[in-house]
């Protein structure tokens, strides 16, 4: 259940972004949220509305509360051990490689825009949202926020984004102006199949809480692409739902 | 005489693609450049490919019956001789064919394509350079300091934070996560099993072929996960021998492979 929450709070800020990008107001909408409706609602996907969104980063560091260390022992484990195979993965990478100048597409390189800040209990996170967005029709995104940027009431449903590795789709639920429910009516399932794992002994693992890194990088490693799928989705659900 | 980075990120299977190259004063501008539009390039090609989504990729028709494997091109062989052989190497978990009972490879070509980019990029004459699709990177050499290429782990809880730093050369870092798109992945011999307690788990590898399929693996495992990599650290595999992990579970908490830690010493 707190994971459920956890992933649910996280979904809402995103929720909030997506809308405040969409939207480009300046009047927060104040969404309350009831964690514990579990509103069954399984509409049929419908292509619908491209939002309006930027890429956008966040200029300013939060520095998350992490939770206390927890002295974690994992327990023995059982470890795949027999594995064969020669390694050619890298040898052959231009065998028929012929290549192609008629495509090169949309040169994007980091756009920071600064976005508006979001007052939740949860940290700021940020929407990565690739500019050339590879959602059909664009339809006219409601332009009226009104003063309250409150949501109608009802089920939104968000467009497919293409993640690459599958499509990602979801649909948001809307009750007394508020944000109470976001559904994945579609998200990418490849990575699905059976694991064997067989005995063996193991050390015990080092744990640690984790905590924020202020060192500048030359890159990030992280998953990626269906957030970005998500979110796309989601501005185009919430852009549905606004007042 | 100093180094510099040339950085490029372009869109390119719905994910953004980043590839930077360090250079003193050894190449010119075109050769540098040329070597840049040959890399974005091949990925365009490795696309229109293996994409499942696209219906006149050389994959779509292998799976409407329209093309025999053995009438397919050498890639799309190879692609599929390395999937038998990590699906041996996996105990059979890892298998490109899906549940519909169609080829898709995207799991193993993600990798294989950045693999061969920052070969390609390297043998072009540039040894020091990174490579990255959607959060998954290899990278070669050293970066514009002189020192190896230092690579954040992402905050699964907070996209703009890193949790980790490490620096790595000549190596691969993969990272699997549910993170935002909630519980997707199954153990098929327990349907009701639920294995979204681990948030993300990044793998660092000899290259990034091995460590994204290492971390794709290891992720659906769930708990088990960071075991199965601890213990194939030292098996009989080789290129196992150099696995380490870093997973984060839903409490924020970490747990790290033996000799994990040794990466994230500061400018080594």
């Amino acid at each position: 259940m707190k994971k459920f929450f956890l992933s649910f709070g996280l979904i809402v800020t995103f929720a909030f972004y997506a809308l405040l990008n969409s939207k480009q107001t300046s009047a927060s909408p104040t969404v309350a949220i009831s964690g514990t409706t579990p509103v069954s609602t399984t509409t049929p996907p419908v292509t619908t509305v491209a939002p309006k969104t930027t890429v956008t980063k966040t200029p300013a560091k939060t520095v998350k509360k992490t939770p206390a260390a927890a002295t974690t022992t994992t327990p023995p484990a059982r470890v795949v051990r027999e594995s064969e195979g020669d390694d050619e993965y890298g040898d052959e990478y231009d065998d028929d490689y012929v290549p192609t100048r008629t495509t090169t597409p949309a040169v994007t390189t980091t756009t920071t825009t600064p976005a508006p800040v979001v007052k939740t209990p949860t940290p700021t996170p940020i929407i990565p949202v690739p500019t050339p967005a590879p959602v059909p029709t664009p339809a006219p995104v409601p332009t009226a926020i009104a003063n309250t940027g409150k949501f109608k009431n009802g089920t939104f449903t968000g467009s497919v984004v293409d993640a690459y590795y599958g499509n990602v789709q979801v649909s948001v639920t809307v009750q007394g102006g508020a944000l109470t429910d976001v559904q994945f009516l579609q998200y990418p399932n490849d990575r699905s199949n059976s694991v064997r794992i067989n005995t063996r002994a193991m050390p015990i693992l080092r744990s640690e809480a984790i905590q924020a890194q202020s060192a500048t990088v030359n890159g990030v490693s992280g998953a990626t692409a269906t957030s970005d799928a998500f979110v796309r989705s989601l501005g185009a659900a919430l852009a549905l739902a606004a007042n | 005489m100093s180094k510099q980075i040339f950085k490029e990120t372009r869109i390119i299977m719905g994910m953004p693609v980043t590839i930077q190259i360090v250079d003193g004063s050894l190449h010119s501008d075109r050769a540098r450049l040329g070597v840049m539009e040959r890399a974005f390039e091949y990925f365009l090609y490795v696309d229109q490919k293996f994409s499942t989504y696209k219906a006149d990729s050389e994959i779509s028709k292998i799976n409407s019956g329209e093309l025999q494997l053995a009438d397919a091109s050498e890639d799309m062989r190879i692609v599929f001789k390395l999937a038998e052989q990590t699906k041996n190497e996996t105990n059979g978990y890892f298998d490109i064919v899906d549940r519909a009972g169609k080829y898709d490879p995207s799991g193993i070509v993600k990798g294989w394509a950045i693999n061969n980019v920052a070969r390609l990029i390297h043998d072009a004459g540039f040894p020091d350079h990174y490579v990255e699709a959607g959060g998954d990177i290899q990278v070669g050499g050293l970066n514009d300091a002189d020192l190896k290429w230092s690579i954040g782990i992402k905050n699964p809880f907070n996209q703009t934070e890193n949790v980790k730093v490490v620096r790595l050369s000549d190596q691969g870092i993969a990272t699997s996560g549910t993170y935002i798109r909630g519980q997707h992945i199954y153990d098929p011999h327990d349907r009701n099993a639920k294995f979204d307690d681990i948030i993300s788990l990044t793998v660092i590898g000899p290259s990034i072929y091995v460590a994204d399929l290492f971390a794709t693996t290891a992720f659906a495992m769930g708990r088990k996960g960071i075991e199965y990599i601890e213990g194939s650290r030292n098996s009989d595999v080789a290129e196992c021998d150099q696995l380490e992990a870093y997973m984060i579970d839903s409490r924020g908490v970490a747990t790290m492979t033996s000799g994990f830690e040794k990466y994230t010493c500061p400018d080594s």
